[in-house]
């Protein structure tokens, strides 16, 4: 890309105005009427907030873990990392972990723990010589998606109708279970430590994609990046996942279209892909409050744009590939 | 530019061991071959001297220091690696690519610097693919792949190259320019190959292979003869000389 600088500004006013006109769409909202500042400053504008923080947080782990596996349809779900967390989140609320820990630390910590539960599992069934072939981490990843998701629907089928209801509307992927402002300052604190972690690794992703003996040979030390970047990207998102459900598709449809555009370099694709994803996300969910009422929640939109980019992707890859 | 040294080196995969201990010394500045059949120990000995493989017995030394004791980023200073087949799932530009080879030398974890901006467009010019450097490189063809992948290892500015089969799958016209570059290339140069017309008109040194050993060593005319051939292939192949170029034509 010729002008980086200039195509991250573009990312960053598309984040900003995403920002500022999300809140405002649906039901018109004035702002001198107590009830209505009530709904936009205790509603709106949290769900707004946390809709960056997650969006963020999934465009940034999209693009890493498609780094780190070679592989432009990895995202958090099908390394099983979502389900992982997904699990997490699903036991804490048949056991009603809400009652010993308020939600804005008891979910984001039983989501990590899920993550690191995938991470743990996957590690040991992927691991080769001291290293982690991305092939074997996929299909350990792809196995536990479809455990976790099994004991998921076994745990739902179980539960009391309440929970059973509890759990289907955190799986569908919501911001409005987010818990305000609580959510979006407790992820946003674990997305400012991953940016910190991942933002400089943008040139050994770089390397990474032309193989690890080719990364290793320019100097790359492979498996301490793919091992720092595996962990904190899986931790980001079992954040992410138990604050809002499993939203998918954003760390394919963000990075995807901005690699169309040009921004192939990790170190530009990174940053560009938090604030996209993030204006993305928070675009999307205020997309929700026009489309349809009673509002959809925002994982639905993401998937029904998702699923065809998606095959869109697997076209293209087909052609690419066999011609 | 440091010299390279096997000190009793042995390595190998699982249980199998394929290169049985050996000691060698490359002189700096000295372009070796690597010759032999499949399987013989030729990709694992220059694994083994870019660290990516580690020994299981004795050691590598570049210079005087043990290539087990040095960081990744101090071996890819002192060797360039390239590996036999590089895939590139994403469309990186060939100067992107040809940038990935300044890891170990970059300054900041963001930009270039201008002595990377340099190393990276003298390394593209050395290979003649300034018209392709800002294409794609999965657009490119096997050729120019090849050519952006050695500019790679160009830019990373290291003493020695080590060159894992460069001209197999290339037609004539881009075995001939990968050969040309790697002539004028300066410094030490471990090339394994099966180009055995190649080998003996680029290197002044062959080491032959066999089962993890080393069978012959020293300059191409000594080492590839009808007999070796016979031995070490398991082909009848006549060795003509013309000039000072060394032919091999196989027996049909």
């Amino acid at each position: 890309m010729k002008r980086p600088r200039r195509f991250l500004l573009l990312c960053a006013l598309f984040c900003v105005s995403s920002a500022i006109v999300a809140p405002f769409l649906g039901e018109s909202l004035d702002l001198s009427d107590p009830d209505h500042r009530f709904i936009f400053t205790e509603l709106r504008l949290p769900r707004a907030l946390l809709g960056l923080v997650c969006g963020a947080s999934l465009g940034i782990a999209g693009v890493v873990l498609q780094a780190i596996l070679k592989n432009p349809l990895a995202t958090p779900y099908t390394l099983g990392v979502s389900s992982g967390a997904a699990l997490g989140v699903v036991l804490s609320i048949v056991l009603s972990l809400h009652l010993v820990l308020p939600p804005f630390i008891g979910r984001p910590l039983v989501g990590v723990a899920g993550a690191l539960l995938v991470i743990g599992i996957t590690y040991r069934a992927a691991k080769v010589r001291g290293r982690l072939p991305p092939h074997t981490l996929l299909l350990a990843g792809v196995a536990l998606t479809y455990l976790f998701s099994a004991m998921i629907l076994a745990i739902q089928y179980q539960a009391t109708p309440d929970d059973a209801s509890r759990i289907l509307r955190w799986l569908v992927g919501s911001l409005e279970q987010g818990e305000g402002y609580h959510a979006a300052a407790v992820s946003g604190a674990v997305l400012a430590v991953s940016l910190v972690l991942l933002l400089p690794a943008g040139r050994a992703f770089n390397a990474l994609s032309g193989g690890e003996e080719a990364a290793l040979g320019v100097g790359v030390d492979v498996p301490r990046v793919v091992r720092r970047a595996y962990l904190t990207a899986s931790c980001l998102v079992g954040v992410i996942v138990a604050f809002v459900g499993p939203i998918g598709f954003i760390g394919l449809l963000v990075p995807h279209t901005l690699r169309l555009l040009g921004a192939v370099d990790n170190r530009l694709l990174l940053p560009a892909s938090a604030l996209c994803g993030a204006g993305f996300l928070v675009l999307c969910d205020g997309a929700t409050n026009l489309l349809a009422a009673p509002r959809l929640p925002v994982g639905v939109l993401t998937h029904l744009l998702g699923g065809p980019f998606f095959l869109i992707l697997l076209l293209r890859e087909k052609r690419r590939i066999f011609g | 530019m440091a010299r390279i040294e096997f000190a009793g080196v042995s390595a190998g995969y699982r249980e199998s061991t394929v290169l049985e201990p050996l000691d060698l010394v490359i002189e700096p500045g000295m372009r070796v071959g690597l010759i032999g059949p499949n399987g013989s120990g030729k990709t694992t000995l220059l694994r083994v001297v870019a660290g990516v493989l580690p020994t299981r017995t004795g050691r590598v030394l570049l210079g005087s220091v043990d290539v087990a004791a040095m960081s990744r980023e101090a071996i890819a200073r002192a060797v360039a690696f390239v590996p036999q087949e590089e895939t590139w799932e994403f469309p990186f530009t060939v100067e992107g690519v040809v940038a990935c080879g300044r890891y170990a030398h970059a300054s900041s974890v963001l930009g270039e610097s201008e002595e990377d901006k340099a190393a990276v467009t003298r390394a593209i010019a050395a290979v003649g693919l300034q018209e392709l450097r800002s294409r794609p490189i999965t657009e490119l063809s096997g050729g120019e792949r090849r050519r952006a992948i050695l500019a790679r290892s160009l830019a990373q500015s290291a003493p020695a190259l080590l060159l894992d089969e460069p001209t197999t799958a290339l037609d004539l016209r881009h075995r001939q320019a990968v050969l040309r570059v790697l002539a004028k290339t300066g410094g030490t140069l471990v090339m394994a190959t099966h180009d055995l017309d190649a080998a003996a008109a680029y290197c002044e040194r062959l080491i032959a292979l066999d089962y993890g050993r080393v069978v012959a060593d020293g300059p191409p005319r000594d080492v590839i003869t009808e007999e070796f051939l016979a031995d070490v292939f398991g082909v009848r192949a006549e060795v003509r000389m013309e000039g000072d170029r060394l032919h091999v034509i196989p027996e049909f």
